[in-house]
């Protein structure tokens, strides 16, 4: 992550090293921020996945890549930045309602990590979300554990984005893209292959 | 909004936006579903403030407000930003709504003057 990227002034590393330090001394900046905020949360849930997966691979006692969990980490960073305003519909001419992009890719990202096995990278809204009613292609990228049937989890994962989706937003979802990117491997102990 | 609790309402045109922020942050907390109130002036802009009302705090012992709902008394009438943090198991489309309308409510109580926008945002999902 480079300067221009940072987060409401931080770096991706500035924010894990403040989830590192249990949020204290407590800093202003960062929660006071919503995009910090969702980034944090995304981080946190990312940590929880990455720790059971780590407790598996122990238990395995075999070595294993990590470079996804970076590369996940950094989207959560860049996607957690407020981005355009999708508005919300109301009666009365004197009001402006909206929910922030950022809002709705940390809570497609929350819906996705509700699914388990399957861990969502990149998530992107593709059309005009500031235009009610305009048709809105939602594109995401995720990584699966190995061994699972990957289509019925991709289906279970557009489910649910589906359903956060209708929950907070009223964008007119034309489709849900998902594209599976990497395969996490839990590698077989030396010897088990042989048999 | 039924639950909102009561307030004492502001003299309108008086000229003291503080007090009627403070009663707004107030409003909006009380909505339920609503879990974070963020300054919904820029970041950078927010931090400053906060720095200087814990500062004059410290230094005064008066305790300075450090209301996050923003209101500006413009020629058409007022103009009212809030940022909300929503917690998941509320939908943002029905949270937002309720904030608009319980802002309302709080000014139609006060009698305050026009109101030229109400621009509520949801900045978080958690």
């Amino acid at each position: 992550m480079t300067s221009s990227d940072a987060l409401a002034g931080h770096t991706f590393e500035e924010l894990s090293d403040y989830l590192d330090r249990d949020r204290t001394p407590a800093d202003p900046s960062i929660d006071g921020s919503p995009e910090c905020q969702t980034a944090l949360s995304g981080m946190q849930r990312l940590r929880r996945t990455h720790r059971d997966l780590l407790l598996k691979d122990v238990q395995l006692e075999a070595e294993r890549e990590d470079s996804w969990v970076t590369s996940i980490l950094q989207h959560i960073s860049l996607e957690a930045r407020a981005g355009r305003d999708i508005p919300i519909s109301h009666p009365s001419p004197t009001a402006r309602v909206s929910v922030t992009e950022g809002a709705v890719r940390g809570i497609l990202r929350a819906a996705g990590d509700s699914v388990p096995n399957i861990i969502v990278g990149r998530c992107r809204l593709d059309g005009d979300v500031t235009a009610p009613g305009a048709p809105v292609t939602v594109r995401v990228d995720a990584t699966v554990l190995q061994g699972e049937i990957i289509a019925s989890l991709a289906d279970q994962l557009r489910d649910a984005l589906y359903a956060a989706l209708r929950q907070h937003t009223e964008l007119a979802v034309e489709s849900v893209d998902i594209t599976i990117r990497d395969l996490y491997q839990i590698p077989v102990p030396a010897g088990e292959s042989e048999q | 909004m039924s639950d909102a609790p009561a307030l004492k309402p502001v003299t309108p045109g008086s000229g003291t936006p503080a007090p009627l922020t403070d009663q707004l942050d107030e409003v909006v907390l009380a909505v339920p579903g609503v879990d974070a109130l963020y300054s919904a002036a820029p970041l950078l802009v927010a931090v400053v403030a906060t720095v200087i009302a814990t500062t004059v705090e410290a230094v005064t012992g008066e305790p300075k407000s450090k209301s996050s709902v923003s209101v500006k008394e413009k020629k058409s009438g007022l103009q009212i930003a809030v940022k909300i943090g929503v917690t998941a198991p509320y939908a943002a489309i029905d949270v937002s709504r309720r904030v608009h309308d319980a802002i309302t409510e709080q000014l139609d109580q006060n009698g305050s003057q026009d109101v030229a926008e109400i621009a509520v945002t949801v900045a978080r999902i958690d």
